[in-house]
């Protein structure tokens, strides 16, 4: 086997575990389908962010027991259990949310989008995607 | 027997209000909603339920030496 030039697996799950670190408290916060957040945010932003009954700006914790891990060559990251906003009501459209490391600055650790929702004194709720080098939440291929 | 549930009118009697159900079902998400609408039309209570299927993946290129 002839040697190959590559970036080394376990350098990608440092970086993950950098950037997700189990120890740091982690939140997520909505944003509203009117607004802009992306890869150029470097915090966590108020601007955009929805608001309503029961909704703290800012958002909720995020439960995060699983380090960042890797099969193959891809590291990847998963929050270990779903994101509940609980008894809300926020009206205006929403289609964002925002991890963000409240230990860290409150740096941004990515943005996910979904469809456009609303939800009326109700509950919505985020599950992950399974946790694995394909559909992780936070890969490094 | 009425069984009340929570709106954003207060406890409402559930027999007394429209209930439907939706789905988005896509590459990229699976959201499935359920909604309760009074004798108006207005919803007064939806939850949603959005399971995402894809995070996001980022690609760490090397470049040459010499």
């Amino acid at each position: 086997m002839a040697n190959s030039q590559a970036f080394a697996t376990v350098a990608k799950v440092d970086a993950l575990k950098a950037i997700c670190p189990n120890a740091s408290t982690i939140n997520a916060a909505l944003y509203l389908a009117s607004a802009t957040t992306g890869a150029g945010n470097t915090v966590y932003t108020g601007t955009g962010e929805v608001s309503g009954t029961n909704y703290s700006a800012g958002g909720v914790a995020v439960t995060h027991a699983t380090a960042a891990t890797s099969t193959g060559t891809t590291a990847f990251w998963t929050p270990s259990a779903s994101i509940v906003y609980t008894n809300v009501t926020l009206s205006t459209a929403f289609d964002c949310v925002m991890l963000y490391d409240v230990s860290r600055s409150n740096a941004t650790i990515s943005t996910h989008t979904f469809g456009s929702q609303t939800v009326t004194a109700g509950t919505f709720t985020l599950t992950m995607p399974t946790n694995d080098a394909t559909t992780g939440l936070v890969r490094i291929a | 027997m009425t069984d009340l549930i929570s709106t954003s009118k207060g406890y409402m009697d559930e027999a007394d209000l429209w209930f439907s159900t939706g789905e988005i079902d896509n590459d990229h998400e699976h959201t499935t909603w359920e909604e309760w609408r009074d004798e108006t039309g207005e919803v007064v209570k939806r939850n949603v339920h959005v399971r995402l299927k894809q995070g996001v993946e980022m690609t760490m290129e090397l470049g040459a030496m010499g």
